[in-house]
């Protein structure tokens, strides 16, 4: 064979590699804890209610063609900067192989609400709330669930989010489902019971 | 070696009850009872001195019948084994004790000399049958000879070495039969020779995992087979077993020997001491419940309950990793008091877990995939000058989630501790309750299975006692194959290495097993009285 220096290389493949990852995950839905699944070939989730959902992974990949002779005229930055081809690819495929399983969840659970393609408005995001199971914190304040909206929603979603505390009438149904949420946080805490 | 040339390998250990006195007993293929004694002379020569040292032995060797059962009541022949030479005036002496021995009625050259010469030569003699020319990936071998022989094993480069040999990753040309024997025996070969660093460092944790690791890849190539471990495999098996007794009881003598457990430098040790302290405490549990359940009675025994806690350490609870070890010393615990203080200890145990998991204590301990390495990267890496790109739990959580809440539940449930039972649930329906199932039986007897489903369990809010009662009393193991849920210790020291095999199934079956904790209807099945 030719001469080589594998160690270096890997180091740098191993680079390239959590640079993309590092910017798919920029581009993707941030907050959501994650938590490794280290082998096998799926998931399998029992609810409480006794139903059972069993996935196989998905694999998400993208393809990057460097040609030899970039490899003789570019410098390592360069393939760094060609990475960004597969960065959009593979993050649009994880963005949608999350809304597809969450969505097939919360449409099975019925927590999901349908817009019928309209704006997101105040009385959506209550109708929504309306379906959740909502925690509350030691000092009484609801623990909010996070809120995934795209880059375009977010003005309409701060300006309609701000109109639940302004307008009286919104502002009272708001406070009537937190205190309707309260009483079933209690209750279902209050149902964490070992009987017999 | 022994397997190879036909030999049915009786027993093989150091450590054994006295009257044995034999290192390895064996049956030759005409059946002739064969006891040796073995004496490591590496590279060098077995003198005069050394040879007076063990003469009484060797006495005790050629004169004592072999009290071990299923032995022919007839004349054994004797061995002496060395992988040295032999000096001049030794093989003189042994010349002048066979004479002696003839005389006395105990036929000519009742003492053979195995020295290194002889090993090699029988070793070219066995050749392919012996040496794994069909070794898939020689880069594992070699790659285990690059360990300096100071550190724990490194079970992925196991994985990789036994599976390559096994041929465990394809679907196709699976090895059975006699090819399967073939394979097993160069196997044993090659954990051997890829031990070597390991071996000259006396490192016995390391010595042992090898061979549990061996044992249980072997129980694997066969249950893929479709085959029960017989014959040759089942000697093999048998061998690799005294070899784990042997390490293991080799590392309680230098334990209770010691007197601290620090190793290296000691500014670096802080983090590394309490986990070391557990994991031993995990071990020597385990071959003290070894030993009780094969009616074994050694000296060292008196030294190792000596050291043993009654109490758990807290600060060795550095992962879920770490339970399997706890698990381990529970046992032993609960053997040794009969009060409820070991129950109690237990679901204290078990709230300090879901604690950690819910985040009121402390992070969250790492799931058992993770290693204390893993951890301890994890938590200095500032100090240790490491960049994000080297934390080896990247952006991982691991709250809400555990995998081993629900095994030790069950085991609180079935000390009948309702009442702290009631306390813990709450707290144990506000987690994911976490276990790794493998698609195919022989999977299990892997550290990592491409094939297999995570299991994420959320239980009903509210609970029912007699529902417990009955997930608690149960045993099956349906994924475990039946050679090695017949072998509980083998089990239970394949969970230490390997945790995350320490799924809610196992963890019962083994607690049934070792413990005599059951106060629950329905009864404990009557296989399964500990």
């Amino acid at each position: 064979m030719l001469p080589d220096w594998p160690s270096p290389k890997r180091e740098i493949v191993r680079a390239l590699m959590r640079h993309v990852r590092v910017r798919v995950e920029d581009r993707s839905i941030t907050g959501i804890a994650t938590s490794p699944v280290h082998e096998g070939h799926g998931t399998s989730i029992h609810r409480a209610d006794g139903t059972v959902d069993e996935r196989p992974f998905e694999r998400a990949g993208a393809e990057i063609a460097i040609p030899v002779e970039a490899i003789e005229t570019e410098s390592l930055q360069g393939i760094f900067d060609r990475m960004d081809g597969i960065i959009d690819t593979l993050a649009r495929a994880k963005s949608e192989a999350l809304f597809r399983t969450v969505g097939e969840a919360t449409r099975a659970a019925g927590t999901a609400t349908n817009a019928g393609g309209q704006p997101i408005t105040a009385e959506l995001l209550l109708q929504a709330w309306e379906k959740l199971n909502i925690d509350f914190r030691a000092n009484g304040q609801p623990q909010w669930p996070t809120t995934v909206i795209h880059r375009s929603q977010q003005d309409r979603f701060i300006v309609e989010r701000a109109r639940l505390e302004s307008e009286p009438m919104l502002r009272q149904q708001l406070i009537e489902l937190i205190n309707r949420k309260r009483e079933e946080w209690i209750a279902r805490e209050a149902d964490r019971v070992l009987v017999g | 070696m022994l397997v190879g040339e036909n030999h049915r390998v009786l027993h093989s250990t150091r450590h054994s009850p006295i009257e044995f006195g034999k290192d390895v007993i064996s049956l030759d293929p005409d059946g002739t009872p064969c006891a040796f004694q073995l004496k490591g002379n590496p590279g060098g020569r077995l003198t005069l001195t050394q040879f007076r040292e063990i003469q009484a032995q060797l006495v005790q060797l050629v004169t004592q019948a072999i009290a071990y059962p299923g032995v022919p009541d007839m004349p054994h022949q004797s061995y002496l084994v060395t992988n040295g030479l032999v000096e001049e005036e030794v093989q003189q002496a042994i010349r002048g004790m066979n004479q002696m021995w003839e005389r006395n009625g105990y036929g000519a050259d009742a003492l053979l000399v195995l020295e290194r010469g002889s090993l090699l030569e029988r070793a070219t003699r066995l050749g392919a049958s012996l040496w794994p020319f069909g070794i898939a990936d020689l880069g594992a071998l070699i790659d285990m000879l690059s360990h300096q022989g100071d550190d724990v094993l490194p079970i992925a480069k196991m994985h990789t070495l036994l599976s390559g040999m096994y041929r465990l990753a394809r679907d196709e040309n699976i090895p059975s039969g006699a090819e399967l024997q073939r394979l097993v025996t160069s196997a044993a070969l090659l954990v051997a020779v890829a031990m070597r660093n390991f071996e000259q460092k006396d490192n016995h944790f390391a010595i042992a995992s090898a061979w549990i690791l061996f044992s249980i890849y072997t129980i694997s190539a066969c249950d893929r087979a479709g085959e029960l471990p017989r014959e040759k495999i089942a000697d093999s098996i048998t061998v690799a077993r005294g070899a784990i007794f042997d390490a293991i009881a080799d590392l309680a003598d230098e334990v209770v020997n010691r007197q601290h457990l620090t190793v290296g430098p000691g500014m670096a040790d802080t983090e590394f001491y309490h986990p070391r302290a557990a994991l031993i405490s995990g071990l020597l549990s385990s071959f003290w419940l070894w030993c009780r359940r094969d009616g074994i009675v050694l000296p060292v025994l008196a030294s190792v309950e000596k050291h043993l806690p009654t109490i758990f350490n807290e600060r060795a609870l550095w992962g879920e990793g770490a339970l399997p070890q706890f698990l381990a010393h529970y046992w032993y615990i609960s053997r040794r008091d009969a009060s409820w203080r070991p129950e109690l200890m237990l679901a204290d145990l078990l709230k300090r877990v879901m604690y950690r998991q819910l985040g009121r204590q402390a992070e969250p301990l790492a799931t058992p995939y993770y290693s204390i390495d893993d951890v301890v990267r994890h938590r200095f890496l500032t100090e240790l000058g490491l960049g994000l790109a080297d934390d080896p739990f990247d952006d991982t959580g691991f709250r809400y989630a555990s995998y081993f809440a629900e095994g030790l539940l069950h085991l609180v449930v079935r000390a009948n501790l309702k009442q702290q039972c009631k306390t813990l649930w709450p707290d144990y329906t506000r987690l994911h309750h976490r276990r790794f199932e493998v698609a195919e039986r022989w999977q299990y007897c892997t550290a990592h299975s491409d094939q297999g489903l995570e299991h994420i369990t959320v239980v009903p809010l509210r609970g029912e006692w007699y529902l417990l009662e009955l997930d608690a009393a149960r045993i099956e193991t349906p994924k475990v194959p039946s050679p090695l849920r017949n072998d509980p210790i083998l089990l239970l020291l394949f969970t230490i290495l390997v945790p995350q095999r320490a799924t809610p199934d196992v963890i019962r079956f083994l607690g049934a097993t070792f413990s005599d904790v059951w106060f629950i209807e329905p009864a404990r099945p009557r296989d399964h009285s500990a």
